[in-house]
Protein backbone atom coordinates (compact mmCIF):
# COMPACT_ATOMS: atom_id res chain seq x y z
CA UNK A 1 0.00 0.00 0.00
CA UNK A 2 1.15 3.43 -0.89
CA UNK A 3 2.31 5.44 1.74
CA UNK A 4 0.23 8.96 2.74
CA UNK A 5 2.14 11.83 2.56
CA UNK A 6 1.57 15.16 3.83
CA UNK A 7 2.87 18.20 2.42
CA UNK A 8 3.18 20.74 5.46
CA UNK A 9 3.53 23.86 3.07
CA UNK A 10 0.09 23.01 1.64
CA UNK A 11 -1.51 22.58 4.33
CA UNK A 12 -0.15 25.03 6.77
CA UNK A 13 2.22 27.90 5.91
CA UNK A 14 5.68 28.22 4.88
CA UNK A 15 5.82 28.98 8.40
CA UNK A 16 4.62 26.67 11.02
CA UNK A 17 3.61 28.77 13.46
CA UNK A 18 0.49 27.73 15.24
CA UNK A 19 0.50 24.85 17.94
CA UNK A 20 -3.37 24.68 17.12
CA UNK A 21 -3.51 23.89 13.33
CA UNK A 22 -0.20 22.08 13.29
CA UNK A 23 -1.91 19.70 16.12
CA UNK A 24 -5.22 20.00 13.86
CA UNK A 25 -3.48 18.72 10.72
CA UNK A 26 -0.72 15.66 13.02
CA UNK A 27 -4.64 14.49 14.44
CA UNK A 28 -5.71 13.14 10.78
CA UNK A 29 -2.64 10.99 10.80
CA UNK A 30 -4.05 7.46 11.13
CA UNK A 31 -1.61 5.33 9.33
CA UNK A 32 2.26 5.11 7.93
CA UNK A 33 2.71 8.84 6.71
CA UNK A 34 5.39 11.01 4.91
CA UNK A 35 5.88 14.45 5.97
CA UNK A 36 6.95 16.41 3.37
CA UNK A 37 8.45 19.67 4.54
CA UNK A 38 9.13 20.53 0.83
CA UNK A 39 8.69 24.51 1.06
CA UNK A 40 8.45 25.14 4.83
CA UNK A 41 11.01 27.52 5.59
CA UNK A 42 10.54 27.83 9.61
CA UNK A 43 9.31 26.44 12.03
CA UNK A 44 8.50 27.84 16.07
CA UNK A 45 10.38 26.22 19.24
CA UNK A 46 6.16 25.30 20.02
CA UNK A 47 5.11 23.93 16.49
CA UNK A 48 8.40 21.75 17.14
CA UNK A 49 7.28 20.66 20.44
CA UNK A 50 3.86 19.43 19.12
CA UNK A 51 5.65 17.64 16.67
CA UNK A 52 7.93 15.99 18.98
CA UNK A 53 5.67 15.16 20.97
CA UNK A 54 3.22 13.61 18.02
CA UNK A 55 6.70 11.68 17.08
CA UNK A 56 6.97 9.67 20.56
CA UNK A 57 3.37 9.47 20.96
CA UNK A 58 2.17 7.94 17.42
CA UNK A 59 2.10 4.18 16.84
CA UNK A 60 2.39 4.47 13.07
CA UNK A 61 5.82 5.02 11.45
CA UNK A 62 6.51 8.27 10.06
CA UNK A 63 9.03 9.35 7.85
CA UNK A 64 10.14 13.22 7.10
CA UNK A 65 10.81 14.21 3.96
CA UNK A 66 12.81 17.74 2.38
CA UNK A 67 13.69 19.52 5.85
CA UNK A 68 15.63 22.65 5.59
CA UNK A 69 18.50 22.98 7.52
CA UNK A 70 16.50 25.68 10.01
CA UNK A 71 13.88 23.52 10.62
CA UNK A 72 15.75 20.47 11.19
CA UNK A 73 17.58 22.57 13.65
CA UNK A 74 14.69 23.36 15.15
CA UNK A 75 13.10 20.15 15.74
CA UNK A 76 16.70 18.12 16.91
CA UNK A 77 17.15 21.36 19.43
CA UNK A 78 13.46 20.41 20.72
CA UNK A 79 13.66 16.87 20.76
CA UNK A 80 17.41 17.37 23.06
CA UNK A 81 15.26 19.92 25.51
CA UNK A 82 12.64 17.04 25.48
CA UNK A 83 15.36 14.34 26.34
CA UNK A 84 16.76 16.47 28.84
CA UNK A 85 13.58 17.70 30.76
CA UNK A 86 11.95 14.53 30.43
CA UNK A 87 10.33 13.55 33.72
CA UNK A 88 12.53 10.45 35.14
CA UNK A 89 10.31 7.24 35.09
CA UNK A 90 9.36 5.30 37.98
CA UNK A 91 11.55 2.45 38.37
CA UNK A 92 9.27 -0.43 38.38
CA UNK A 93 9.52 -2.77 41.22
CA UNK A 94 10.09 -6.78 41.08
CA UNK A 95 8.24 -8.94 43.52
CA UNK A 96 11.34 -10.62 45.39
CA UNK A 97 9.96 -14.32 44.47
CA UNK A 98 9.97 -13.28 40.39
CA UNK A 99 13.70 -13.06 40.71
CA UNK A 100 14.67 -16.24 39.54
CA UNK A 101 18.20 -16.10 41.48
CA UNK A 102 16.99 -15.67 44.66
CA UNK B 1 -17.69 61.44 23.05
CA UNK B 2 -13.92 59.87 24.43
CA UNK B 3 -11.41 62.38 23.96
CA UNK B 4 -8.00 61.03 23.19
CA UNK B 5 -5.14 62.57 25.46
CA UNK B 6 -2.05 60.55 25.18
CA UNK B 7 0.99 61.59 26.66
CA UNK B 8 4.02 62.79 24.38
CA UNK B 9 6.70 60.21 24.49
CA UNK B 10 8.38 57.82 23.02
CA UNK B 11 9.06 55.39 25.46
CA UNK B 12 6.21 52.68 25.87
CA UNK B 13 6.20 52.87 29.38
CA UNK B 14 5.50 56.86 29.97
CA UNK B 15 2.41 56.40 27.26
CA UNK B 16 1.11 53.09 29.96
CA UNK B 17 -0.88 55.20 32.28
CA UNK B 18 -2.95 57.72 29.60
CA UNK B 19 -3.62 55.01 26.92
CA UNK B 20 -5.30 52.57 29.54
CA UNK B 21 -7.28 55.50 30.75
CA UNK B 22 -8.25 55.91 27.20
CA UNK B 23 -9.00 52.17 26.64
CA UNK B 24 -11.01 51.97 29.90
CA UNK B 25 -12.95 54.87 28.74
CA UNK B 26 -13.67 53.18 25.13
CA UNK B 27 -14.43 49.81 26.94
CA UNK B 28 -16.92 51.08 29.59
CA UNK B 29 -19.18 52.71 27.32
CA UNK B 30 -21.59 49.89 25.28
CA UNK B 31 -23.20 52.90 23.48
CA UNK B 32 -22.26 54.66 20.05
CA UNK B 33 -19.35 56.70 20.62
CA UNK B 34 -17.36 59.30 18.94
CA UNK B 35 -13.53 59.48 19.70
CA UNK B 36 -11.68 62.56 19.25
CA UNK B 37 -8.51 62.30 17.98
CA UNK B 38 -8.54 65.76 17.09
CA UNK B 39 -5.96 67.35 19.15
CA UNK B 40 -3.41 64.00 18.82
CA UNK B 41 -0.37 65.44 18.33
CA UNK B 42 2.32 62.46 18.74
CA UNK B 43 1.08 58.38 18.35
CA UNK B 44 3.63 55.38 18.69
CA UNK B 45 3.13 52.05 17.70
CA UNK B 46 2.55 51.17 20.99
CA UNK B 47 -0.41 53.72 21.59
CA UNK B 48 -2.01 53.19 17.91
CA UNK B 49 -2.05 49.03 18.37
CA UNK B 50 -3.50 49.45 21.86
CA UNK B 51 -6.14 52.13 20.84
CA UNK B 52 -7.14 49.99 17.75
CA UNK B 53 -7.58 46.75 19.99
CA UNK B 54 -9.90 48.67 22.22
CA UNK B 55 -11.82 50.16 19.31
CA UNK B 56 -12.13 46.70 17.64
CA UNK B 57 -13.04 45.33 20.95
CA UNK B 58 -16.10 47.59 21.55
CA UNK B 59 -19.28 46.46 20.77
CA UNK B 60 -20.85 49.27 19.72
CA UNK B 61 -19.97 51.61 16.85
CA UNK B 62 -17.26 54.17 17.21
CA UNK B 63 -16.77 57.11 14.60
CA UNK B 64 -13.37 58.50 14.80
CA UNK B 65 -12.76 62.40 14.35
CA UNK B 66 -9.10 62.43 12.48
CA UNK B 67 -6.17 64.25 13.80
CA UNK B 68 -5.69 67.72 12.62
CA UNK B 69 -2.22 67.05 12.41
CA UNK B 70 -1.65 65.89 9.15
CA UNK B 71 1.90 63.65 9.80
CA UNK B 72 -0.49 62.33 12.97
CA UNK B 73 -3.43 61.75 10.34
CA UNK B 74 -1.12 60.05 7.85
CA UNK B 75 0.41 57.76 9.62
CA UNK B 76 -2.66 56.57 11.30
CA UNK B 77 -3.88 56.12 7.85
CA UNK B 78 -0.38 54.15 6.83
CA UNK B 79 -0.54 51.64 9.61
CA UNK B 80 -4.55 51.30 9.40
CA UNK B 81 -6.12 52.63 12.20
CA UNK B 82 -7.90 51.19 13.79
CA UNK B 83 -9.38 48.40 11.24
CA UNK B 84 -6.22 47.14 9.92
CA UNK B 85 -5.43 46.58 6.62
CA UNK B 86 -4.09 43.76 4.29
CA UNK B 87 -1.13 45.69 2.07
CA UNK B 88 2.02 46.05 3.20
CA UNK B 89 4.73 49.05 3.27
CA UNK B 90 8.17 49.25 3.11
CA UNK B 91 9.14 49.21 6.55
CA UNK B 92 5.85 48.66 8.57
CA UNK B 93 3.35 46.15 8.96
CA UNK B 94 0.13 47.44 9.31
CA UNK B 95 -2.53 46.63 12.05
CA UNK B 96 -3.60 43.52 11.58
CA UNK B 97 -6.52 42.17 13.80
CA UNK B 98 -7.87 38.28 13.93
CA UNK B 99 -10.34 36.75 15.66
CA UNK B 100 -9.41 33.30 14.65
CA UNK B 101 -6.54 31.53 14.28
CA UNK B 102 -3.39 33.50 13.33
CA UNK B 103 -1.93 31.80 10.63
CA UNK B 104 -2.62 34.45 7.76
CA UNK B 105 -1.39 37.40 9.99
CA UNK B 106 2.07 35.54 10.89
CA UNK B 107 2.96 34.75 7.12
CA UNK B 108 1.83 38.25 6.14
CA UNK B 109 4.36 40.01 8.72
CA UNK B 110 6.99 37.16 7.61
CA UNK B 111 6.68 38.45 4.03
CA UNK B 112 7.34 42.05 5.01
CA UNK B 113 10.46 41.19 7.40
CA UNK B 114 11.87 39.23 5.21
CA UNK B 115 11.90 41.30 2.05
CA UNK B 116 12.27 44.85 3.63
CA UNK B 117 13.77 44.66 7.20
CA UNK B 118 17.21 44.68 7.84
CA UNK B 119 18.81 41.31 6.90
CA UNK B 120 20.27 40.86 10.37
CA UNK B 121 16.90 40.29 11.90
CA UNK B 122 15.08 38.39 9.05
CA UNK B 123 14.21 34.83 9.25
CA UNK B 124 15.25 33.44 12.46
CA UNK B 125 14.98 36.12 14.52
CA UNK B 126 12.00 38.49 14.23
CA UNK B 127 10.35 35.68 12.85
CA UNK B 128 10.82 33.81 15.69
CA UNK B 129 9.65 36.31 17.89
CA UNK B 130 6.24 37.02 15.77
CA UNK B 131 6.05 32.86 15.40
CA UNK B 132 5.73 32.29 19.41
CA UNK B 133 3.78 35.42 20.80
CA UNK B 134 0.84 34.70 18.06
CA UNK B 135 0.92 31.36 19.27
CA UNK B 136 0.80 32.16 22.83
CA UNK B 137 -2.05 33.97 22.26
CA UNK B 138 -3.72 31.62 20.33
CA UNK B 139 -3.28 28.74 23.03
CA UNK B 140 -3.54 30.75 26.00
CA UNK B 141 -5.60 34.15 25.85
CA UNK B 142 -9.10 32.59 24.77
CA UNK B 143 -9.09 36.11 22.77
CA UNK B 144 -12.48 37.62 20.45
CA UNK B 145 -10.28 40.01 18.88
CA UNK B 146 -6.12 40.06 18.67
CA UNK B 147 -3.90 42.40 16.91
CA UNK B 148 -0.21 42.94 15.87
CA UNK B 149 1.82 44.85 14.55
CA UNK B 150 5.23 45.66 13.31
CA UNK B 151 7.39 49.16 12.57
CA UNK B 152 11.39 49.60 11.31
CA UNK B 153 12.28 52.88 11.76
CA UNK B 154 15.41 53.37 8.77
CA UNK B 155 16.32 56.63 10.25
CA UNK B 156 16.68 54.83 13.66
CA UNK B 157 17.50 51.53 13.10
CA UNK B 158 15.08 51.02 15.82
CA UNK B 159 12.44 47.67 14.91
CA UNK B 160 8.93 47.83 17.10
CA UNK B 161 7.00 44.60 17.31
CA UNK B 162 3.78 44.48 19.43
CA UNK B 163 0.87 42.00 20.00
CA UNK B 164 -2.47 42.63 22.03
CA UNK B 165 -5.04 40.22 22.91
CA UNK B 166 -8.69 40.96 24.41
CA UNK B 167 -8.44 37.63 26.12
CA UNK B 168 -8.44 36.15 30.16
CA UNK B 169 -5.01 37.89 30.81
CA UNK B 170 -1.64 35.94 32.23
CA UNK B 171 -3.39 36.40 35.83
CA UNK B 172 -6.59 35.01 34.77
CA UNK B 173 -5.11 32.20 33.02
CA UNK B 174 -2.87 30.89 36.18
CA UNK B 175 -6.70 31.57 37.86
CA UNK B 176 -8.55 29.73 35.69
CA UNK B 177 -6.07 26.89 35.78
CA UNK B 178 -6.51 26.64 39.82
CA UNK B 179 -3.14 28.14 40.32
CA UNK B 180 -2.33 30.59 42.91
CA UNK B 181 -1.04 34.21 41.64
CA UNK B 182 -0.85 36.52 44.48
CA UNK B 183 -0.37 39.86 42.45
CA UNK B 184 -1.18 40.54 38.41
CA UNK B 185 2.46 41.27 38.71
CA UNK B 186 3.29 38.16 40.11
CA UNK B 187 1.97 35.98 37.14
CA UNK B 188 3.98 38.06 34.81
CA UNK B 189 6.78 37.19 36.99
CA UNK B 190 5.93 33.45 36.78
CA UNK B 191 5.17 33.35 33.35
CA UNK B 192 8.34 34.85 31.88
CA UNK B 193 9.99 31.95 34.27
CA UNK B 194 8.55 29.71 32.32
CA UNK B 195 5.66 28.30 34.16
CA UNK B 196 2.46 26.86 31.99
CA UNK B 197 -0.76 26.46 32.08
CA UNK B 198 -0.41 23.73 30.17
CA UNK B 199 0.13 20.39 30.54
CA UNK B 200 2.88 18.40 29.52
CA UNK B 201 6.68 18.96 30.84
CA UNK B 202 8.27 20.78 27.69
CA UNK B 203 5.91 23.75 27.84
CA UNK B 204 6.17 27.56 28.85
CA UNK B 205 9.46 28.62 26.87
CA UNK B 206 7.60 30.73 24.52
CA UNK B 207 7.41 34.00 26.63
CA UNK B 208 10.78 33.31 28.25
CA UNK B 209 12.22 32.82 25.23
CA UNK B 210 11.24 35.79 23.29
CA UNK B 211 11.85 38.07 27.04
CA UNK B 212 15.49 36.31 26.74
CA UNK B 213 16.19 37.10 22.83
CA UNK B 214 15.17 40.34 22.79
CA UNK B 215 17.56 40.62 26.09
CA UNK B 216 20.24 39.19 25.77
CA UNK B 217 20.77 38.96 22.03
CA UNK B 218 19.18 41.92 20.53
CA UNK B 219 19.97 44.54 23.72
CA UNK B 220 16.45 45.90 23.60
CA UNK B 221 13.20 46.49 25.43
CA UNK B 222 10.59 44.36 26.29
CA UNK B 223 7.09 45.00 27.75
CA UNK B 224 4.35 42.91 29.13
CA UNK B 225 0.83 44.30 30.41
CA UNK B 226 -1.24 42.01 31.71
CA UNK B 227 -4.02 43.16 33.65
CA UNK B 228 -3.04 45.31 36.53
CA UNK B 229 0.60 43.47 36.15
CA UNK B 230 3.40 45.16 34.15
CA UNK B 231 7.03 44.07 33.21
CA UNK B 232 9.44 46.62 31.95
CA UNK B 233 13.01 45.31 30.53
CA UNK B 234 14.85 48.71 29.34
CA UNK B 235 18.70 49.59 29.62
CA UNK B 236 19.74 45.99 31.21
CA UNK B 237 17.30 45.94 34.12
CA UNK B 238 13.78 44.72 34.67
CA UNK B 239 11.18 46.02 36.77
CA UNK B 240 7.41 44.26 37.45
CA UNK B 241 4.78 46.27 39.27
CA UNK B 242 1.16 46.60 39.35
CA UNK B 243 -0.78 49.83 38.10
CA UNK B 244 -2.42 51.37 40.55
CA UNK B 245 -5.50 51.92 38.13
CA UNK B 246 -7.80 49.87 36.10
CA UNK B 247 -5.17 47.68 34.24
CA UNK B 248 -5.94 45.96 30.37
CA UNK B 249 -9.00 43.87 30.20
CA UNK B 250 -6.14 41.21 28.11
CA UNK B 251 -2.77 40.96 27.48
CA UNK B 252 0.04 43.35 25.74
CA UNK B 253 3.49 42.23 24.61
CA UNK B 254 5.53 45.12 23.05
CA UNK B 255 9.33 44.88 21.98
CA UNK B 256 11.58 47.73 20.99
CA UNK B 257 15.08 46.48 19.51
CA UNK B 258 18.03 48.33 17.27
CA UNK B 259 19.10 46.81 14.61
CA UNK B 260 21.75 44.08 15.79
CA UNK B 261 25.22 44.67 14.09
CA UNK B 262 25.45 41.22 12.92
CA UNK B 263 22.43 38.26 12.86
CA UNK B 264 22.08 36.74 15.95
CA UNK B 265 22.24 33.09 16.45
CA UNK B 266 18.83 32.10 18.00
CA UNK B 267 18.90 27.87 17.19
CA UNK B 268 22.12 28.31 19.57
CA UNK B 269 20.78 30.81 22.10
CA UNK B 270 16.92 28.79 22.26
CA UNK B 271 19.61 25.47 22.78
CA UNK B 272 21.40 26.80 26.12
CA UNK B 273 17.76 27.75 27.24
CA UNK B 274 19.74 30.23 29.32
CA UNK B 275 16.73 32.40 29.33
CA UNK B 276 14.81 30.07 32.00
CA UNK B 277 15.37 32.48 34.97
Amino acid sequence: MKMKTIHLKDEISEHIAIRAILRETLSKINSKTVIDFSGVSSISRSCADEYAQFKEQIKYVITEEHLSSEVAEMIALVVESRKRDSPRPTPQLTPLEAIPSL
Amino acid sequence: MIKCVIVRAHNPEDQIKSVLAIVDQLLASEKEEVFDMTEVEWVTPFSALILANAIMSRKAKTAILAPKDLSVKTYLETIGFPLGKNTQGNTYCPLRHFTTNPQKAVDAIYAVINKNYPEEVQGNVAGYIFSELSDNISEHSQFHNATMLAQYFPKTGEIDMGFIDDGISIPGSYEQHGRDVPSDANAIEQAVQGISTKEGWSRGHGLPSCKGITKDLLKGEFYIISRQGVLVHRSGASNIYNLESKGLRGTVVYLRFSKPAQTPNVTAYLSKEEYRE
